[in-house]
């Protein structure tokens, strides 16, 4: 149709035709055209067009613009409404399929939304703070002498040191727990009453200038400026003070008898942080200053606070210079070196796991686990939805083709589909509110989270969400409905497409092996909880009872107490020690004596007394154990552990061979000789492995008194101790722990995964049978008289059920199939942050896969059994 | 029944309209006016103008053949209705009126300068 001569700007005049209504279109598009080339004609082209432009732009106006304005208007309520009508009818009608989905949607619906506000809160620690991309934690990473480690802390002068050298650092601020680095509980203490508090700090003055926390009372740059100063969350004040003033009053600290004066009240710190602090102390001469100088050892948490985030990098780079120039020599005497670690406050929480932190930090993997869950449930729900309304699409061909014949348009009918899918979502997301509003208290309490904010922004995003995932699954069913050939469809010719049939099937694939993966992958976490649980640890952990000897009146009659509780019924053993299991053990340097040569070798140390063997059960493997009062042992012996032979060297067995960790006055090596060697124990997490420790005999001192119980006398023995512990009246009362929920403890991240676990992956198997049951009733209903017909000519009951299993069979086998490499690979991935693993067997394996076949053919078979059992006569009779 | 009133831009229009009786369509009526009236014309101020004419009730249109200088698209020819020429005759008698009412001093500038 084009003619030949010139033609305006294409693209302008696209935009003409675009806003144009659609009945002047064509003629001012045909002025348009023509004046345009008389204009080339007498003007040129560039002035033609130019008037062109000008030309669109004015009329661009009110009487010209109707978008998508038809040649006349309707009002389309009435259709709407009718949609409506008819969409809640077959939801009526089907009340069967629509309980089952309503269920299986509501449920993945609301126990996502859970998960994903879980989520949500795991990923919003240090929120608050602003600017907390340039906030950073400094961590050292040591090697001496062999021994690798990462620390979350730092030498002390190293905060100071690095912002004197760089000017890319604006602040920094050294934290310490009140109570050694990372024990941050104590008592505060005013007007004769203890108040206990979970979150105490001494930090640096310029503290809350690297954190921004708000102060109510107080200036910031000034509250921590002089020693024995404190500040107060306003809560811990609110309790301390109650409505008196805390400015200027002086609490005191229950273990030391220390003074300090409330100087200023900062905002409560939210609970989504790693470091949560009601209580800062001033740093400022709260420790010698020599303590203050140490390059190594007497660490102290160090943040920063750089000028702008890029600069991390640069500062890591420059980092070598810094070493060579103040802490070479020292680590250079021990065979050791220092590298720099820079942790950016808001992967804190989720990413770091270095020894000593304050507190126990999140679990990565198993918010991403979590997270994978929370979004498979709302896909398996979805799927369901999907499948069903596929599957039943041939039951509402004749009504589509009634419409049609009215005179609906394809759009027309899409639409009453998705106006039905909407109207299903909405109903399954007011049920999905309901269910969450029942189960959140629950929910709460099984994450072990105190507060996930629950506000009506997540609401509102949540119902985005749904109704979004509603709109998508919409559209497959609407497009294959609204493609019915007319005369097909009335004439009843239902069979389902093949196409869809195919996407069906694959749905159901794509299900059961989300679900079975989902379930393989419980089961592997539930074992290895199990596993490490009840590995053997080299000693024996249960019955055993530890006494924390905070207060100095019981600390400094540890001795008398020891002897004291060996004398109670039921007790077998006690111990007085500074170290055992369960608590992280700190590093010396140590200088081996091997075949007459000297090196640097790093272990970790416990300080124990005689009875420590026998109380916290040890084997010895070579030599003896220290012996009692013998003050040689004290002064000169060691014992090690297996893991410090391998690493000293000592092949050809350890007795008698020597090292020493310090000096006499006369620079002479105080030499310590090995007595004894242990076997191998797990001191702590199974996370990590078993590392070189040497132990030191205290005869008479210790912090943890050890208590090894027969097993049925434990209460009685406890209550025993704290009386004759009370008698003393500590200020601090001694707390207790048992030992083996203490250690359990350490793998509480791996036991909520599990717990949790445990009940999400019932959630996805249960919703994905819910579709299978709902697919499979259906496809029943469609093949009856097939089945009479069959039955009829002489099928047996076994044959029929077959004819169905076997369809169902090799679905779920071929889910099977891919779930268990997928399983393979995430556990493998969960299971790398474990020094000791454990696989489950393959004979396990196939328990769990079978079982779930059965489970899920055994939830079908009611349904079949009454096909194969019908008589035939009811269903042929019809025709 | 609605007034009668015609803005003078739809006057104008019309008027051309009438003049170039059945060969009407925008780019004539658009030049006719531009050649009389010596003012440029938009096509979109004529377009709205005639769309409103024509729903008032005072134009009607026929859609004419394509040709190869608008590169196939149609021309729509406007004719005035009879309506359409009340409405001119209207607007014209009262302006006559108007014109007639003033009294002959008021237009003799020259006095008052």
């Amino acid at each position: 149709m084009k003619g030949q001569g010139p033609q305006p700007p294409r693209l302008l005049m696209k935009f003409f035709l675009w806003f144009c209504q659609r009945d002047l279109r064509k003629f001012i598009e045909g002025d348009l055209i023509e004046l345009y080339r008389e204009r080339v004609e007498m003007l040129g082209r560039f002035k033609a067009n130019w008037r062109f432009v000008i030309d669109v732009f004015l009329l661009f106006r009110p009487g010209i613009i109707g978008f998508s304005k038809g040649t006349h208007s309707y009002n389309p309520f009435h259709m709407y409404k009718n949609h409506l009508k008819v969409g809640a009818r077959n939801l009526w009608k089907d009340r069967f399929y629509t309980t089952i989905n309503l269920f299986g949607l509501s449920i993945g619906l609301s126990f996502s939304f859970l998960v994903l506000l879980l989520v949500n809160y795991e990923f919003s620690f240090e929120d608050f703070y602003g600017q907390k991309d340039h906030i950073y934690r400094l961590g050292v990473h040591y090697n001496i002498g062999g021994q690798e480690d990462s620390y979350s802390n730092v030498p002390r002068p190293m905060g100071p040191t690095l912002k004197e050298e760089f000017p890319e650092i604006v602040e920094y601020t050294r934290v310490s727990g009140v109570n050694g680095l990372s024990t941050h509980t104590s008592n505060l203490k005013y007007d004769e009453q203890y108040f206990l508090s979970e979150k105490i700090f001494i930090a640096d003055s310029s503290f809350f200038n690297v954190f921004d926390t708000e102060l109510i009372r107080g200036e910031r740059n000034a509250v921590l400026n002089r020693p024995s100063t404190i500040v107060l969350s306003q809560s811990l004040a609110k309790t301390i003070f109650g409505e008196q003033d805390p400015i200027g009053q002086e609490v005191e600290t229950a273990e030391d008898g220390r003074k300090f004066e409330v100087t200023g009240i900062f905002e409560d710190v939210p609970g989504n942080t790693h470091l949560p602090y009601e209580a800062i102390i001033s740093f400022y001469n709260y420790w010698d200053d020599e303590v203050n100088r140490f390059w190594y050892g007497r660490h102290v948490y160090t943040y920063v606070r750089l000028q702008s985030p890029e600069q991390s990098q640069g500062l890591l780079q420059k980092f070598p210079g810094f070493y060579d120039k103040y802490m070479a020599a020292e680590y250079e005497q021990v065979n050791g070196h220092a590298d720099l670690i820079l942790q950016p406050l808001e992967d804190i929480h989720l990413k770091s796991d270095l020894t000593w932190e304050a507190n126990k930090n999140g679990d990565l993997t198993g918010v991403f686990v979590l997270l994978a869950i929370g979004i498979f449930l709302v896909v398996i729900a979805e799927v369901n939805y999907l499948n069903l309304s596929l599957a039943r699409s041939s039951l509402r061909k004749k009504e589509i083709s009634v419409r049609k014949v009215i005179g609906a348009s394809k759009s027309n009918i899409s639409g009453q589909f998705v106006m039905e899918t909407m109207l299903f979502t909405a109903l399954a997301f007011g049920v999905s509110l309901v269910v969450v509003r029942l189960v959140y208290a629950e929910f709460l309490n099984l994450s072990g989270v105190d507060v996930v904010p629950f506000a009506s922004k997540h609401i509102l995003i949540f119902a985005l969400i749904t109704f979004g995932l509603g709109l998508i699954v919409s559209i497959y069913p609407s497009l294959i409905l609204s493609g019915v050939r007319l005369v097909e469809g009335l004439k009843g010719r239902s069979k389902n497409s093949r196409a869809s049939g195919r996407l069906q099937r694959m749905l159901v694939i794509f299900q059961f092996a989300i679900s079975t993966i989902v379930i393989l992958f419980t089961f592997v976490v539930k074992n290895q909880l199990d596993y490490v649980t009840n590995k053997d640890l080299g000693f024996d952990k249960e019955n055993m009872v530890v006494f924390e000897l905070e207060d100095s009146v019981l600390f400094n009659r540890g001795e008398l107490l020891r002897e004291q509780i060996k004398g109670l019924a039921g007790v077998k053993a006690t111990s007085l020690a500074y170290n055992r299991p369960g608590i992280d053990l700190n590093h010396l340097i140590l200088s081996v004596e091997n075949e007459g040569e000297i090196s640097s070798v790093g272990s970790q140390f416990m300080r124990v007394d005689h009875d420590f063997k026998s109380t916290v059960g040890l084997e010895v493997v070579e030599g003896r154990t220290f012996i009692k009062g013998s003050e040689a042992d004290a002064d000169v012996a060691v014992m090690i552990n297996e893991a410090a032979r391998a690493r000293f060297g000592w092949h050809d067995g350890a007795e008698g061979k020597r090292l020493f960790f310090n000096r006499d006055e006369n620079g002479n090596p105080n030499y310590m000789t090995t007595i004894g060697v242990f076997k191998d124990f797990n001191i702590g997490s199974l996370h990590a492995s078993i590392e070189p420790i040497v132990l030191f005999f205290v005869p008479t001192e210790g912090d943890q008194l050890l208590v090894r119980l027969s097993s049925n006398r434990e209460q009685t023995v406890i209550a025993q101790v704290n009386q004759m512990l009370n008698d003393y009246n500590p200020r601090i009362p001694a707390k207790h722990q048992l030992l083996e929920s203490e250690l359990d403890r350490l793998y509480q991240d791996e036991d909520r995964l599990s717990k949790s676990m445990t009940y999400l992956s019932a959630l996805t198997i249960i919703i994905s049978v819910l579709g299978f049951v709902g697919l499979l009733s259906f496809s029943i209903a469609q093949r009856e008289k097939e089945i009479g017909i069959r039955k009829v000519l002489g099928a047996k009951v076994s044959s029929v059920t077959m004819l169905f299993y076997k369809d169902l069979l090799l679905l779920i086998v071929i889910a099977q199939v891919i779930a268990v490499p997928v399983n393979y690979y995430i556990s493998q991935q969960w299971l790398s942050s474990f020094q000791y693993q454990s696989f489950p067997g393959l004979v396990d394996f196939a328990v769990v896969l079978m079982a779930i076949i059965i489970l899920s053919l055994g939830t079908m078979a009611f349904q079949i059994v009454r096909v194969a059992f019908m008589n035939p006569a009811k269903v042929i009779k019809d025709d | 029944m609605k007034r009668t009133q015609l803005g003078e831009f739809e006057e104008v229009v019309m008027l051309a309209v009438g003049i170039l009786f059945g060969e009407a369509y925008g780019v004539s009526i658009k030049k006719e006016i531009e050649a009389r009236l010596s003012r440029s014309v938009s096509v979109g101020a004529l377009q709205t103008a005639l769309k409103r004419l024509e729903s008032k009730g005072y134009l009607k249109s026929a859609e004419g053949e394509g040709n190869a200088e608008r590169a196939g698209r149609p021309r729509k020819y406007f004719t005035i209705t009879s309506y359409g020429k009340k409405a001119l005759e209207a607007a014209r008698d009262a302006r006559n009126a108007m014109w007639d009412d003033i009294p002959p001093i008021a237009l003799d500038l020259k006095i008052q300068g």
